[in-house]
């Protein structure tokens, strides 16, 4: 006898009266689920504990002033990508003349803003 | 299991009669038949299978969707199952008179049944497990919660105890 030949004979073997053995089985069960009271399915607990953890962190982000803080921290961080607009020389407070360097080298600024590249210095005084 | 079965327990626990009745349709014959196996009594397999799906009635609404119906049906029968071939073996051992007592080994017609019985309960059950409900010995241990070497030195004695029982009398 093989596995497959026993896999056969325990799937056929007869059982007398199966077929009323199931009906009678099937009205029992039937009758107690008929008459068990379902139970309302709370919400689960893992759900239940994340809305109330984010309704309690709004709750202090609007109200508190660590939330304030919290806010304005949030508020830097999503503006300081903004371009502010580029700075100008227009006209230097105090008059006289400016000697600036710069990458391309020194530059003399004039009272009324007006500049002049001297050369490629490395530096100058 | 499938998404089928799911969606059945799930209308079930929402109070579906059609997929209480789908739910049985489906697993009655194959948790009959195993308590029949393993105990030989058409009476006491029927109150086995019942008890099994009242129970499943019972433990509906706390029923975890995700996990398999069949393996926690099937532990059920098969374990009421090997308790009720226990006691049964008990009170022939003290020789008290049962209600209706499983026919003897040599009452029994065919071949599988007089074989099967010359097997005790528990080794009965891990060959029904293994060959008609087809769990893998992993799955049996965990369901008899055995060590898994235990499932296969039962699996191996009783297909070798089967093996010459039933080759003997073909």
């Amino acid at each position: 006898m093989n596995e497959g030949r026993l896999r056969t004979l325990l799937r056929e073997e007869p059982i007398s009266g199966a077929a009323e053995a199931e009906r009678r089985g099937m009205e029992l069960v039937a009758r107690a689920y008929a008459e068990r009271q379902p139970v309302r399915q709370p919400l689960r607990p893992r759900r239940l504990a994340v809305a109330l953890a984010l309704a309690a962190l709004l709750a202090a982000l609007i109200l508190s002033p660590a939330g304030a803080a919290v806010r304005h921290w949030v508020d830097d961080v999503f503006t300081a990508g903004v371009r502010n607009s580029e700075p100008a020389l227009t006209e230097i407070p105090g008059g006289g003349e400016l000697l600036v360097q710069s990458q391309r080298g020194p530059w003399t600024v004039q009272a009324d803003g007006s500049r002049r590249l001297l050369g490629d210095y490395r530096e100058a005084t | 299991m499938g998404s089928e079965e799911r969606k059945l327990i799930g209308e079930a626990q929402r109070g579906s009669q059609d997929a209480l009745g789908e739910l049985y349709a489906v697993h009655w014959p194959r948790a009959h038949r195993a308590a029949y196996l393993v105990v030989h009594d058409a009476g006491a397999a029927e109150d086995i299978a019942q008890d099994a799906f009242l129970a499943a009635v019972d433990a509906l609404d706390r029923f975890d969707r995700r996990r398999p119906f069949g393996p926690w049906l099937h532990r059920i029968v098969i374990n009421r199952a090997i308790d009720w071939g226990r006691r049964e073996a008990l009170r022939r051992s003290a020789g008290e008179p049962a209600g209706e007592p499983a026919p003897a080994p040599e009452e029994m017609s065919g071949e599988l049944l007089p074989a099967l019985a010359q097997l005790p309960p528990e080794q009965r059950a891990v060959v029904v497990l293994r060959h008609l409900l087809e769990y893998t010995p992993g799955e049996i241990a965990r369901m008899l919660e055995l060590p898994r070497g235990t499932v296969n030195s039962r699996l191996r004695r009783g297909l070798d105890q089967l093996r010459g029982l039933i080759e003997v009398e073909r």
